[in-house]
């Protein structure tokens, strides 16, 4: 009888994951070129063969699958810790301008080639955009720690964080304005959002950093619950608030920056998964809501990737078409239930 | 060590707060092991800020603050947490919490990195849970109790830092009398059987002077330590609150509508 409540969650766990391995085979199958499922299936198993098949699945689909997994799970657990730090129902990385700080950190690599030197082909280039996507999201973290320090309304620093998400499209559409059409061209695909823009080459990367902020933020459960409460109560429970908030909203704007840079501005996942964690699992306990908002926020990025896949036949939509489909009617609920204070 | 300073928790002395400007000067006081003190006084005149300065969030402005004995700049974030637990003015989000969950919150300071409780630490939230009476609600999401039931919980989460002494802000706003006197009975048990000191702040003047062991006045002419049978004969209490309508009856204990 560890909290009363742990006996139930297993079973749910096994069933997200098993919802997690579902989608991720869907993802495999299903795709918007039609192949035979046995065709799907000796490719991976016996690996690339060089026929057609083998190719899209292990070099595109594969790769999309993992990726789309990754940067749900990492959105999700972004906008958890901001969701927790700021003690805020709607933050998320795209609504706190976190996203937004990236992409302006990836104009400026992408589109700003004039101004940073760069040619345009090093501009796209992975570790570039990464560093520029850090960077923004940086200076944006920096600048939520230095407002919520003197903001304590919820509702202004989401203000705030809307305020900055115009100013960085503001800036972007100056950098657009300036740059020469092919470079606007791969910034404005990029802006529309794909798990299929990762290439096997540079999936180790992406991976690797995901899957290492994810565990740290995965260990943060402790400081996370003392924050719960509210600020007083974290001092007094023994941590020097300022440092813990800053280490975890750091995290958080890692997580978004690095998702941001190599599947473009992915909205709504970050906002909605933790409140489906928290739903399922009827909990705020972090040691439970990390990795269940990781599985959940996995899921939903692959059923978004296999739904703008699928939809229309030999074409893949881009995922922000998808996710807001799915994202507002969860956000309206959200508000409509903020009501009766079944938040966070 | 002799023995004043082997029981005493707390020593104010000559302390100054404030935020630049000071709130209030020169509060020498104490707190021994055991005892219930409760802080009285007008709203605005700086009971949270003596709370805020005792928990080391607002520096003092003159004085010094001991605690067992100890300076309290000496105190490490989480020594303190092992040292003093607190409660804070008016209702936290609890968000989906349940109640075993938030009182486990308490335990923090005692568990590793991962925050993982021991058989003991299960223990002690157990027990503290079952010290306020809400052994049955244990399982139930904070947010669904009632406000007496809630105001127990956070004392619960509270109790299980396991501290030597234990500050309250104002833990009997929204509550009924009933409530009250339950939950300060309460506080009095565990004082008297853990030999854990309180410290509250409260506006029941007529409660505080009936069943605290001292009670602390902050009035526009001063601080004073004292206690209840002395605060009653003493002239402190009739300027504890300025107001032409209000007059303190030492017959009544309690403040009633001048004449």
């Amino acid at each position: 009888m560890r909290n009363g409540s742990d006996r139930s969650t297993a079973p749910l766990l096994a069933a997200l994951c098993v919802a997690v391995a579902t989608l991720f085979l869907t993802a495999l199958y299903c795709g918007s070129v039609s192949l035979p499922g046995a065709e799907v299936t000796h490719a991976l198993l016996h690996g690339d063969d060089g026929s057609l098949t083998s190719v899209i699945v292990l070099q595109s689909r594969l790769p999309m699958a993992l990726t789309a997994l990754l940067a749900g799970g990492a959105l999700a657990l972004s906008g958890l810790i901001l969701q927790t730090v700021f003690n805020n129902p709607l933050a998320g990385p795209s609504i706190l301008g976190v996203s937004s700080g990236a992409s302006l950190g990836i104009a400026l690599i992408v589109l700003g080639g004039t101004l940073t030197g760069l040619a345009p082909g090093d501009a796209t280039s992975s570790v570039n955009m990464l560093t520029g996507a850090l960077l923004g999201a940086g200076a944006v973290i920096l600048m939520l720690v230095g407002f919520s320090s003197v903001i304590h309304s919820g509702v202004m620093l989401l203000i705030v964080g809307v305020m900055i998400s115009y100013f960085a499209s503001s800036l972007i559409s100056v950098l657009s304005y300036l740059a020469p059409a092919q470079q606007i061209k791969d910034f404005t695909i990029w802006g529309m959002g794909s798990f299929s823009g990762i290439t096997t080459g540079q999936l180790p990367l992406y991976a690797t950093i995901l899957v290492l902020l994810s565990l740290l933020t995965l260990g943060s459960g402790k400081p996370l619950d003392a924050l719960l409460l509210g600020e007083r109560y974290a001092l007094s429970l023994g941590y020097r608030v300022k440092i813990t908030r800053t280490w975890l909203l750091a995290l958080s704007g890692a997580l978004a920056a690095v998702v941001t840079a190599y599947c473009g501005p992915i909205g709504f996942v970050g906002i909605i998964v933790p409140h489906l964690a928290r739903m399922f699992f009827r909990t705020s306990r972090h040691s439970l809501l990390l990795p269940a908002s990781f599985l959940t926020g996995g899921a939903v990025a692959l059923l978004c990737a296999v739904v703008s896949n699928t939809l229309i036949a030999d074409t893949q939509l881009p995922v922000n078409v998808v996710t807001p489909v799915m994202g507002v009617p969860v956000i309206l609920l959200i508000i409509l239930q903020g009501r009766r204070s079944k938040l966070m | 060590m002799n023995r004043k300073e082997s029981t005493e928790l707390l020593a104010l002395r000559d302390l100054s707060i404030g935020y630049r400007k000071p709130l209030m000067r020169g509060i020498t006081a104490s707190i021994r092991r055991g005892a219930c003190v409760v802080l009285l006084g007008g709203n605005g005149i700086g009971k949270s800020t003596l709370l805020r300065t005792i928990m080391g969030e607002t520096p003092p402005l003159g004085g010094s603050i001991e605690i067992l004995s100890r300076p309290l700049q000496s105190y490490s974030r989480s020594r303190m947490a092992r040292t003093v637990a607190l409660v804070t003015a008016g209702n936290p989000l609890t968000g989906r919490l349940r109640l075993r969950e938030l009182v486990a919150l308490g335990r923090q300071p005692h568990t590793g990195f991962l925050g993982r409780l021991s058989a003991d630490d299960r223990r002690v939230v157990d027990e503290c849970i079952e010290c306020v009476g809400l052994s049955e609600f244990a399982s139930r999401e904070v947010q669904q109790l009632s406000d007496g039931e809630r105001q127990k919980a956070l004392i619960a989460r509270a109790l299980a830092q396991e501290t030597p002494l234990l500050i309250l802000d104002e833990p009997f706003s929204f509550l009924d009398p009933a409530a009250r006197i339950d939950i300060f009975t309460l506080l009095r048990q565990r004082a008297a059987e853990k030999g854990t000191g309180v410290l509250l702040t409260s506006h029941d003047v007529a409660q505080a002077l009936r069943l605290s062991d001292r009670v602390w006045l902050m009035s526009p002419s001063g601080f004073t330590d004292t206690t209840p049978a002395e605060a009653l004969r003493s002239d402190v209490m009739r300027t504890l609150f300025a107001s032409r309508r209000a007059e303190f009856s030492p017959e009544l204990g309690d403040f009633i509508v001048k004449n």
